[in-house]
C-alpha cells in the first residue's frame, strides 16, 4: 500500500512536504526492480538540485541507474545511513530509505507530481509494457 | 528485402582509446530519442585499456596493475568490478526507453541481449550459457577487484564454468546503455576463472569474425535488419564534451563520487 499523503514522479521517486522541506526517496517499484542494491551516491547537504535532473546515482547487479530530482532546491539533509545499509531502502523506500530532504525553491513544482492514484495507474501501464 | 523487418543501427567503431569507447557509449545513451532505433555498437581497445566500474575505488587498483604499463585507466558510467581490455570486442546496445524491447529489470536486460552473444558464440564453435543462479557463487562482499575475477548469475560461462563475457548497465530516464567485454584472446589481466573466445574455440578467432558472428546472431534471435551508419556530428561533439568532463578527466577517473558518503562506503567495502 503507497502512502496517500505523497507526491510521485514518472521516473519512481516519492515526495514527502512538510512546510517548505520536501523528503525524497524511490519508490516500491523501483526498489524492486533494481534488486540487489550495492552502492547509492547521494549528493551533499548544501547541493542545488534542479527538478527533472540527476541528483544521485543507484547501483544494483553491475547496473547503475540515475535518480531524479522531483523538486529544485536546496539539500539540508541526506540520509547518511543509507549508503551503508541499503538494505533499508528495499525494505522500507517510503520510511527509513529516504534518500534527501530539500528546502524547496519553487513550490509551484509540487503541481507538476502524481497522485498515489495517478502513479499507480502509470506504474500499471508500465507493468504491461 | 522484408520491409516489415525492424531496423537497428549499427556502429563498428574499431579499435579506439578507452576515453573515446566510453564517451562515445556514454553520448549514445544520453542522445536516446524516443521513437529511435536500437543501436548495436561493437569496437575494440587500443591502446589498451583498464576501466573502473561506476563506483570503484581507483586507491584499490592493485598494484601490479599500476606499473608503467601503455595503459589508460578509465572509469565506466557503468557498474560492476575492473575490466582490463586488451584483445577483446566489446558490444553496446542503447536503446530508447520507451523501446519494447528495453528491459524493465537488470536482470531481463542481460537475459535479453545475452541471448544472440550465446548464439553468435556457438557459431564460432563455443558453448556458452548464462551461469544461472544454481551455479553462481554470491558476489563477494568486498568483491574483487575485477569483473572477471568474479562470476554473476548473469554472466556467460562455456561448459567448463569458465567466464566469457560479463556485462554491466546504466539507465537513464531517455534510454538504457549495456555494454560487455568478449576477450578473443588470453584472459586479460590474469583473471583466474575466465577464459577466451580462442580458449573456448581453439583457434584464433579474428575480430572482424567474432564482429560478424554478433552481427548475424542480432539479426536472427530479434528478427531485425541493420543500417551501418557512422556517429552523427552531434555524438562526435558530445563524445568530445564527455572526454573533457569525464573519461579523459582525472578528477572523474580517480573519483567519479557525487559526494563522499559514497567513496566512504567504497574504502570501506
Amino acid at each position: 500500500m503507497r502512502p496517500q499523503d505523497l507526491k510521485y514522479t514518472k521516473t519512481h521517486e516519492w515526495v514527502k512536504v512538510e512546510g517548505d522541506t520536501a523528503t525524497i526517496g524511490i519508490t516500491d517499484f523501483a526498489a524492486s526492480h533494481l534488486s540487489d542494491l550495492v552502492y547509492l551516491d547521494l549528493p551533499e547537504v548544501q547541493d542545488s538540485t534542479t527538478a527533472g535532473k540527476c541528483f544521485a546515482e543507484i547501483e544494483s547487479v553491475k547496473a547503475v541507474a540515475d535518480i531524479y530530482a522531483p523538486v529544485t532546491g536546496e539539500v539540508v539533509a541526506i540520509n547518511a545511513e543509507a549508503p551503508d545499509d541499503l538494505e533499508k531502502i528495499s525494505r522500507d523506500p517510503f520510511g527509513a530509505g529516504w534518500l534527501v530532504k530539500i528546502k524547496l525553491a519553487k513550490t509551484e513544482e509540487l503541481r507538476d507530481l502524481l497522485t498515489v492514484e495517478q502513479y499507480e495507474k502509470f506504474v500499471e501501464q508500465e507493468s504491461k509494457k | 528485402m522484408n520491409d516489415a523487418r525492424a531496423r537497428w543501427r549499427l556502429l563498428r567503431t574499431g579499435a579506439c582509446a578507452p576515453a573515446w569507447n566510453l564517451a562515445v557509449d556514454e553520448a549514445l545513451l544520453m542522445l536516446a530519442a524516443p521513437g529511435g532505433a536500437p543501436t548495436l555498437r561493437l569496437y575494440g581497445w587500443s591502446p589498451h585499456g583498464l576501466s573502473l566500474g561506476r563506483f570503484q575505488d581507483a586507491a584499490t587498483i592493485p598494484r601490479e596493475f599500476r606499473p608503467t604499463e601503455p595503459w589508460t585507466l578509465v572509469r565506466r558510467p557503468t557498474g560492476g568490478g575492473a575490466i582490463h581490455h586488451a584483445n577483446e570486442l566489446t558490444y553496446s546496445v542503447v536503446i530508447s526507453s520507451d523501446h519494447a524491447l528495453t528491459p524493465r529489470t537488470p536482470m531481463e536486460g542481460y537475459a535479453r541481449f545475452h541471448a544472440p552473444l550465446v548464439r553468435a558464440l556457438a557459431s564460432l564453435g563455443a558453448s556458452t550459457r548464462e551461469r544461472g543462479e544454481e551455479g553462481a557463487p554470491p558476489l563477494p562482499r568486498p568483491r574483487t577487484f575485477f569483473c572477471f575475477g568474479q562470476s554473476a548469475s548473469s554472466d556467460l560461462v562455456t561448459e567448463d564454468g569458465l567466464k566469457i563475457l560479463g556485462s554491466a548497465q546504466r539507465r537513464t530516464r531517455r534510454g538504457f546503455l549495456q555494454h560487455g567485454s568478449l576477450p578473443l584472446e588470453g584472459t586479460a589481466g590474469a583473471q583466474r576463472g575466465a577464459t577466451s573466445v580462442a580458449d573456448a574455440c581453439d583457434r584464433i578467432v579474428a575480430f572482424a569474425d567474432a564482429e560478424a558472428a554478433i552481427i548475424e546472431a542480432f539479426r536472427a534471435e530479434f528478427g531485425i535488419d541493420f543500417v551501418e551508419l557512422a556517429l552523427t556530428d552531434a555524438e562526435v561533439q558530445l563524445t568530445r564534451e564527455r572526454i573533457r568532463d569525464r573519461y579523459g578527466n582525472d578528477d572523474w577517473t580517480m573519483g567519479g563520487f557525487r559526494s563522499r558518503t559514497a567513496a566512504r562506503r567504497t574504502i570501506e567495502s
